[in-house]
C-alpha cells in the first residue's frame, strides 16, 4: 500500500507537466507536493462523511482523482494520438510512458523522461540540461529534510492531542461528527476536536492507512514547496544576485519557519498553501493564463481547509479581483466569470466546513461569531485602555518578525513617497494581501479582547498565525527593488 | 537660524569626540550585558545609576557609533588615527559577534537561562549589542568601499539612494539573527538525531516533548482494559497534563474518559454500567499545597502505583482514602480499579 503514495505522486506530477507545458522542475515538485497533500486532506474526509467510505480506501480515492485528472488532460483534451484517425501522426506520437519513464526515473538522474503527445514531444524532465547549482542544492536539501522527517515522531502538544489524535480515531472508524460524543464527560474541551478543519488530521489518516508509521516528513514536503516557490519568484526578478540570495535566506532560514518542520501544527501547511496560491496569482498577472488562477484558487481552498480562524483568504480574493478587473484586454463578462470562479473555488472548503459544523454541532462558540455579534464586540473594544493593551500585545507578540514588518514599511514608504515608478499590479496585489492581514490582525485582537479573558496569553499562537508576513514582506521588497 | 560649523573646529573635535563615542557606546552595551555580575551587584545604588544611564544613553550612543563608522571609513586615508579606530571597530564587532554566537550555543546546549544563571551574562542585551555590531560592520564596510573603491560591483546593491540602503540594513540584521539561531538549530538537530535516528521505531514514537507524561500515561494504558471507563483528574494548575482529556485520549483511546469534575454526572447517567471503572491516582502541586486525586473514599479491587525509580507496588482489596494516598510517598502515578 505504501507504494501507492509515490505512484499517486507520479501521476499528479505527470498531470501537472501535461497541463503546463513550460513548467520548471522545482515548480513541478512544489505544486505536486501541495496538490497531493491537499487532496489527501480533503477527498477522504468528504467521502467518509458524505458517502460513508472508510479511510482505509483513502489512497485509492486520491489515486482515482489523480487518474481522472490525467485522463481528462490526455483524453478529454484529445491529446492522445490513438484517439485520432490519422495513422501517420500516430507513428510519431505514441505514448512512451511505460518505457522511458519507468526506466529513467528509477535509474539515473541524468536521464530524460519523455511523454509524446499531440503537437510533439514533451520533455517531462530534462534534468541534464536545465539543472542549475541552486536547483541541485534545493533538491538535495529537500531530500535530506524528507529523510529526517521519517525518523521524527509526532511533536507538539496540539499536534498530539488534536491533529494526530483525530487521525488515529478516524482510523478506528469514527467520523469527525462522532468525536464530539467522546468529550461528553469533559468540562474543559467539549468542542476541541471540531475547533480546526481536518486537513492535517486526514493527511495523517491517509498515510497511516497505507502503512506509514510516521508522518513528520509531510511537514518537510510543505516546507520544501514553500521555499521552492520563494526561490522561483526571486529567481525571475531582475535584482542583484547577492541580494536575491540574502532575501531567500532571510525567509527560508528564519528560525520560526524552520521550527515548524519539527512540530505537526497547521501553520506551516497553511503558509505553504497560501504561498503557492500567491505564486500562481503572480504568475497569472505575468502571463494572464487562467489555469494559474484556478491553481491559485485551489491552493487557497486547501489553505482554508487547513485553518479557518484567520480569514486571510479575503486578502487573496481582493487582490485577485483587483488583478482581474484592472486587466483591460479582458471582456467584462469574462472578468466577472473569472472572479466568481476564483471566489467560489477558494471559498468552497470554507463553506463545506461551516455547513459541516452547523449540521454537526450548531456552533462551536465565540470563535465563529455572527456578523452582528462581531460588530457589537468590536464597538465595545474601542476604549483607550483596551487599545493600549492591544497595541502592547501585538508589539510584544510580533517582536520576532518586527524586522520583516519594518522591511515592508520601508518598502511601502519608498514606493509611495520617493520612487517615480508607479505601483505595478503585482506590488498592489501584495499590498492588498498585507493590508488585509494587518486589518484582520487588529480586528481579530479587538474582538478577542472583549470575548475571551485569555486573549493576551496567546502571543505564540498569534505570531504563528501571522507567519505569512515573513515571505510577503520579502517578496514585496524584492519587487520594489527590481530595476 | 542656521548654525555654522567651522571645519577647523570640527577637525579639532574629531580626535577627541570619536574615541569618546567608541568607548561610550561600547561601555553602555557592556554594562547592560554584565548588569548582574556579582561585582556590579555589590555597588548597590551605583549599579542602578550605571544601568539606568546606560539604558538612557544607549540609543544616542549607537546612532553616533553608526555615523562614526561612516566617518572613519571616509577618512581612512587621512591619518593613522582613523585607520586604528576603524580597525578597533572591526575587532570589537567580530569579538562581540563571536561571543554572542558562543553564548547562544551554550544556552542551546544546556537549558534556557543557563548563561545568565551560571555566568551572569544577560543574553538579550548581548544579542542586541551583537545585532548592532552587524549593522556597524556592514555600514563601515560599505562606506569603505564607497569612499575607497567607488567602482566596486558590490556597491550596486545599495547605490540607489537612501531607501534602498534603509531596506538593506534591516535585511542584514535579519540575516544575522537567522545566523545567530544556527547554534540552536545545530544543537536541536544533533539532539533529534541522537534521540530518534539510532533507536527502534517503537521507542521513536514516544512523545518527546511532554517529559515524564509519556511514562505516566503508558503505565495507565498498560493497567487498564480497552473496554472500560477511566476517571482522571480535572484539568488544572495541579494537573496540567494528566488532567487534559484530549491528551490522555491520544494514548488511552478507545477507553471512555471522564473528568473528575463530571464523575457524579457520569454515574447518574450510567446507573447500570457494567464495564470496569478505573481512577487515575495522581499527585499535583498548586502554589504551595499538594493536591491528590481522587479525594473521596473508594472501595478498590486493586491499586497499582508507579514510583519515580520505576518500582511498582500493588495493593488488593483496600479502601482508598486521602490518608492512604498520602502514605504512598513520592509516587509518579497510580491506577485504581474500583469494585
Amino acid at each position: 500500500m505504501i507504494a501507492l503514495v509515490p505512484l499517486t505522486y507520479l501521476i499528479l506530477l505527470i498531470w501537472l507537466k501535461l497541463s503546463f507545458k513550460k513548467i520548471e522542475l522545482l515548480e513541478l515538485l512544489a505544486s505536486t507536493n501541495l496538490i497531493l497533500l491537499g487532496l489527501a486532506g480533503l477527498v477522504p474526509f468528504l467521502l467518509r462523511e458524505y458517502a460513508g467510505i472508510g479511510y482505509k480506501y483513502s489512497i485509492f480515492e486520491i489515486m482515482a482523482v489523480a487518474l481522472a485528472l490525467i485522463t481528462y488532460e490526455l483524453v478529454a483534451k484529445r491529446k492522445l494520438i490513438f484517439f485520432r484517425a490519422d495513422s501517420s501522426i500516430q507513428e510519431n506520437t505514441e505514448l512512451k510512458l511505460g518505457d522511458e519513464l519507468n526506466a529513467d526515473m528509477s535509474s539515473s538522474l541524468g536521464g530524460k523522461l519523455a511523454l509524446s503527445v499531440r503537437g510533439g514531444r514533451h520533455n517531462l524532465i530534462s534534468l541534464a540540461k536545465k539543472l542549475s547549482a541552486p536547483v541541485i542544492f534545493l533538491m538535495i536539501f529537500g531530500v535530506i529534510l524528507i529523510s529526517r522527517g521519517f525518523y521524527l515522531p509526532i511533536r507538539g502538544w496540539d499536534a498530539i492531542s488534536l491533529y494526530d489524535a483525530r487521525a488515529r480515531m478516524f482510523l478506528s472508524g469514527l467520523s469527525l461528527g462522532e468525536l464530539k460524543t467522546l468529550s461528553q464527560y469533559d468540562d474543559f474541551n467539549y468542542y476541541y476536536y471540531l475547533s480546526y478543519p481536518p486537513m492535517t488530521s486526514v493527511i495523517h489518516t491517509t498515510l497511516y492507512s497505507t502503512g506509514f508509521s510516521g508522518v513528520m516528513w509531510v511537514y518537510a514536503l510543505f516546507y520544501m514547496s514553500f521555499i521552492y516557490y520563494l526561490y522561483l519568484l526571486l529567481k525571475k526578478l531582475e535584482i542583484n544576485r547577492l541580494l536575491k540570495i540574502s532575501l531567500f535566506a532571510a525567509v527560508a532560514f528564519n528560525p520560526l519557519i524552520i521550527g515548524q518542520m519539527n512540530i505537526a501544527y497547521t501553520n506551516l501547511p497553511m503558509m505553504a498553501f497560501q504561498t503557492g496560491s500567491l505564486y500562481y496569482l503572480i504568475k497569472y498577472i505575468w502571463d494572464r493564463n487562467n489555469k494559474f488562477l484556478i491553481i491559485s484558487a485551489m491552493l487557497l481552498s486547501f489553505a482554508n481547509w487547513t485553518r479557518n480562524l484567520e480569514p486571510i483568504f479575503i486578502g487573496f480574493v481582493l487582490a485577485t479581483l483587483y488583478a482581474v478587473f484592472t486587466y483591460k484586454k479582458l471582456h467584462i463578462l469574462k472578468k466577472m466569470i473569472l472572479s466568481i470562479v476564483y471566489t467560489a473555488i477558494s471559498l468552497l472548503t470554507r463553506t463545506v466546513w461551516t455547513y459541516y459544523l452547523r449540521n454537526s454541532v450548531g456552533s462551536i462558540g465565540d470563535t465563529t461569531p455572527s456578523f452582528n455579534i462581531l460588530i457589537s464586540r468590536l464597538a465595545d473594544s474601542l476604549y483607550l485602555g483596551n487599545l493600549v493593551g492591544i497595541v502592547f500585545f501585538i508589539f510584544t507578540a510580533l517582536t520576532p518578525i518586527l524586522l520583516y514588518i519594518l522591511l515592508m514599511g520601508i518598502g511601502l514608504v519608498w514606493r509611495n513617497l520617493h520612487s517615480k515608478r508607479r505601483h505595478s499590479l503585482i506590488e498592489t496585489a501584495l499590498v492588498i494581501v498585507f493590508i488585509t492581514m494587518v486589518a484582520l490582525m487588529l480586528g481579530g485582537t479587538l474582538y478577542f479582547s472583549t470575548t475571551f479573558t485569555w486573549w493576551d496569553k496567546i502571543g505564540g499562537s498569534f505570531l504563528r498565525s501571522n507567519m505569512l508576513i515573513i515571505p510577503l514582506a520579502v517578496i514585496y521588497v524584492a519587487f520594489v527593488m527590481e530595476k | 537660524m542656521r548654525i555654522k560649523i567651522d571645519k577647523k573646529q570640527l577637525e579639532k573635535i574629531i580626535p577627541i569626540g570619536l574615541p569618546i563615542i567608541f568607548l561610550g557606546a561600547n561601555l553602555f552595551n557592556v554594562i547592560l550585558v554584565l548588569r548582574s555580575l556579582p561585582v556590579l551587584l555589590e555597588l548597590g545604588i551605583l549599579r542602578k545609576l550605571f544601568v539606568g544611564t546606560s539604558k538612557f544613553l544607549l540609543p544616542i550612543g549607537d546612532v553616533l557609533y553608526f555615523f562614526m563608522a561612516v566617518k572613519l571609513a571616509e577618512n581612512w586615508n587621512k591619518g593613522k588615527f582613523f585607520k586604528i579606530l576603524l580597525v578597533f571597530v572591526a575587532i570589537i564587532g567580530f569579538c562581540v559577534l563571536s561571543l554572542s554566537f558562543y553564548f547562544n550555543y551554550l544556552e542551546a546546549a544546556n537549558y534556557p537561562n543557563f548563561v545568565f544563571s551560571q555566568l551572569h551574562i544577560y543574553l538579550p542585551s548581548l544579542r542586541f549589542y551583537a545585532s548592532f555590531q552587524v549593522l556597524f560592520l556592514f555600514v563601515a564596510f560599505l562606506s569603505f568601499l564607497y569612499y575607497q573603491f567607488p567602482r566596486s560591483k558590490y556597491l550596486k546593491i545599495v547605490s540607489r539612494g537612501f531607501f534602498r540602503g534603509a531596506l538593506i540594513l534591516p535585511l542584514v540584521i535579519i540575516l544575522y539573527n537567522n545566523f545567530l539561531e544556527l547554534p540552536n538549530i545545530i544543537y536541536n538537530e544533533t539532539a533529534l538525531y541522537k534521540k530518534y535516528i539510532s533507536v527502534s521505531p517503537e521507542k521513536r514514537n514516544k512523545l518527546p516533548d511532554l517529559g515524564d507524561y509519556y511514562y505516566k500515561i503508558a503505565f495507565v494504558r498498560s493497567n487498564t482494559e480497552e473496554n472500560s471507563v477511566v476517571i482522571h483528574p480535572t484539568q488544572s494548575v495541579a494537573f496540567p497534563d494528566i488532567g487534559n482529556q484530549p491528551l490522555n485520549r491520544y494514548s488511552l483511546f478507545p477507553r471512555k474518559l471522564v473528568t473528575g469534575k463530571l464523575e457524579n454526572k457520569f454515574f447518574s447517567e450510567n446507573k447500570n454500567y457494567n464495564e470496569t471503572i478505573y481512577y487515575i491516582v495522581a499527585k499535583g502541586v498548586d502554589k504551595d499545597s499538594v493536591i491528590y486525586f481522587p479525594e473521596h473514599l473508594i472501595k478498590a479491587e486493586e491499586i497499582s502505583v508507579l514510583y519515580k525509580d520505576g518500582q511498582i507496588k500493588n495493593f488488593s482489596n483496600v479502601e482508598y482514602s486521602l490518608e492512604f494516598v498520602k502514605n504512598l510517598g513520592d509516587f509518579e502515578i497510580g491506577v485504581l480499579t474500583s469494585k
